[in-house]
């Protein structure tokens, strides 16, 4: 059985990055493509670097808040960037952005057989609409874990919220979503 | 990532979603944003240093009668980079063996070999000598007290000509250089105690370095500095101290940006021939890379330019419990 060598942690790098800035750039390049593809989901690619860029930088800025008892940032680092979006959609006045970038990409992303892709974006638009009449705190539980892949425990990091929580908020949205489209899953097999 | 279970609106999301990805202009936007808020955070920092430096130095002015002049020097970017791999280092959990378990390493190799022709046994050759890249292929497993087990596998040489080749096994040089063969030996090798504090340690590096090769004191202090670099027992602390002693280098360059692996490079002339030596390691320190090529011909040797003459690739070490 053999051991690979041991990659210093987020935290590990974190924590030498508060004497030594420069290091923050290697949490850029370990996390730049999954908070690129959060960014991009939620409020779409127009804008998706910038708002990474941001996420980075406050986080540069706030790295000696982060608690070392956990190795990956990335949770961290979700939180940040959900907070930028907010601040953003705040000032714009766009609250509705950040679910209608879901059907657009759908358009793109079904290939070339015009049955899948006329299918992909009925359902598309009925997912957005569905995803819309979800409370802001159960559809972020549903795309953070649907999307972002990250675990129960991760999903109460990014929200600051009980883990038990995320498990009903997960639940309800997932039910909410199905009552609105009875038929999702005849349509999209 | 820990596993999750399946939900068919999940499961639409992930596939309407997608993936998307970024493309290299986007991420070097937001890499170049965040470089300058680093930049400034390090302005930031240096400017708090220099102002209770400066107050030191004042109070000590004022004691000892003395004026003091701030001199602040811009590090290189291979400086900075190579420091920045120290500081990554220091931070490592450190690989160990045990009784049970072993730090193994692999390499691949390939040396200049130079045979004179009046050693061929009577075989004719065109110049002076007969020249061959010697290949070899290396495993190293350290144990916790210091035994050492290298297993070397010697391979099948690189000519320069098919004339090189013929003579090669005409003059039997493939069994004096047991091609084919691979050799097993254990050894134990006392465990060098090498001083953490940079001033000491750079003391003890160059009391080791050969000063008799005609070679640059670069890189013989180079040579030596490596070896403490690729050693497995050394602790983390000594080879973050010995990376920042190899950032101060007279000479050291990078080649290319900073990346996953960082190569640097010292240019040297070896015996009028203008030669330059590539070393790459990797984000925890360790040694991946290194190359010897002459810039110019050999003249001397007949060997055109840009020919490597030492090439080395090391693994990653990692721990095992097996000797196999």
């Amino acid at each position: 059985m053999a051991a690979q060598p041991v990659d210093p942690t987020d935290a590990d790098v974190i924590s030498a990055s508060l004497e030594k800035p420069s290091l923050f750039g290697l949490i850029f390049t370990r996390h730049y493509p999954a908070l690129y593809n959060f960014a991009a989901r939620r409020i779409g690619r127009d804008e998706a670097a910038d708002l990474v860029a941001d996420t980075f930088v406050r986080a540069l800025e706030s790295r000696a808040t982060y608690d070392p008892s956990y190795p990956s940032c990335l949770p961290w680092l979700y939180g940040i960037a959900q907070n930028v979006i907010r601040d953003r959609l705040r000032r714009v006045g766009r609250g509705k952005r950040i679910y209608i970038a879901l059907p657009a990409a759908a358009t793109e992303e079904f290939g070339e057989e015009t049955d899948d892709r006329v299918v992909a974006s009925s359902v598309a638009t009925d997912l957005a609409h569905a995803l819309a009449r979800l409370s802001k705190r159960d559809r972020s539980t549903l795309l953070l874990y649907a999307l972002d892949g990250l675990s129960y425990s991760e999903i109460a990091l990014v929200l600051d919220i009980p883990a038990g929580t995320v498990g009903s908020r997960l639940n309800r949205a997932r039910q909410q979503i199905l009552e609105a489209i009875p038929d999702l899953e005849q349509r999209t097999r | 990532m820990a596993e999750q279970e399946r939900h068919p609106v999940d499961d639409l999301l992930r596939a309407i979603a997608g993936n998307v990805e970024s493309s290299a202009a986007e991420r070097e936007y937001a890499r170049q944003k965040l470089d300058r808020a680093i930049a400034e955070l390090g302005r930031r920092q240096t400017r708090r240093r220099q102002r209770v430096l400066v107050w030191g130095m004042v109070f000590a002015a004022v004691f000892a009668g003395v004026a003091f002049v701030l001199l602040a020097a811009q590090p290189s970017q291979a400086r900075a980079a190579i420091e920045e791999i120290a500081d990554l280092v220091e931070v490592i959990d450190p690989l160990a063996a045990t009784d049970t378990t072993f730090i193994y390493t692999r390499s691949s190799s390939s040396a200049l070999a130079e045979v004179p022709g009046v050693a061929l046994g009577g075989i004719t050759i065109e110049g002076d000598s007969l020249l061959y890249l010697l290949n070899s292929r290396r495993e190293t497993w350290y144990g916790s007290e210091g035994t050492v087990q290298m297993r070397t596998t010697y391979l099948q040489p690189t000519f320069f000509s098919d004339a090189d080749r013929d003579a090669y096994f005409a003059a039997g040089l493939d069994r004096q250089d047991e091609i084919g063969q691979t050799r097993t030996v254990t050894v134990h090798l006392p465990i060098e105690e090498w001083p953490h504090d940079s001033v000491a340690l750079d003391r003890a590096i160059r009391d080791r370095m050969v000063t008799d090769r005609g070679l640059p004191e670069t890189i013989e202090y180079l040579d030596v500095a490596l070896g403490i670099v690729g050693e497995s027992f050394a602790t983390p602390q000594v080879r973050a101290s010995t990376l920042r002693l190899i950032a101060r280098l007279e000479g050291i360059q990078l080649l290319g940006p900073p990346s996953e692996t960082l190569t640097f490079a010292v240019d040297y002339v070896d015996k009028g021939v203008e030669t330059r030596f590539t070393i790459t390691l990797d984000r925890n320190g360790y040694l991946r890379h290194q190359r010897v090529f002459n810039v110019t011909a050999d003249d001397h040797l007949g060997l055109p330019p840009a020919t490597a003459i030492y090439e080395a690739e090391f693994a990653a070490p990692i721990v095992t419990g097996s000797l196999d």
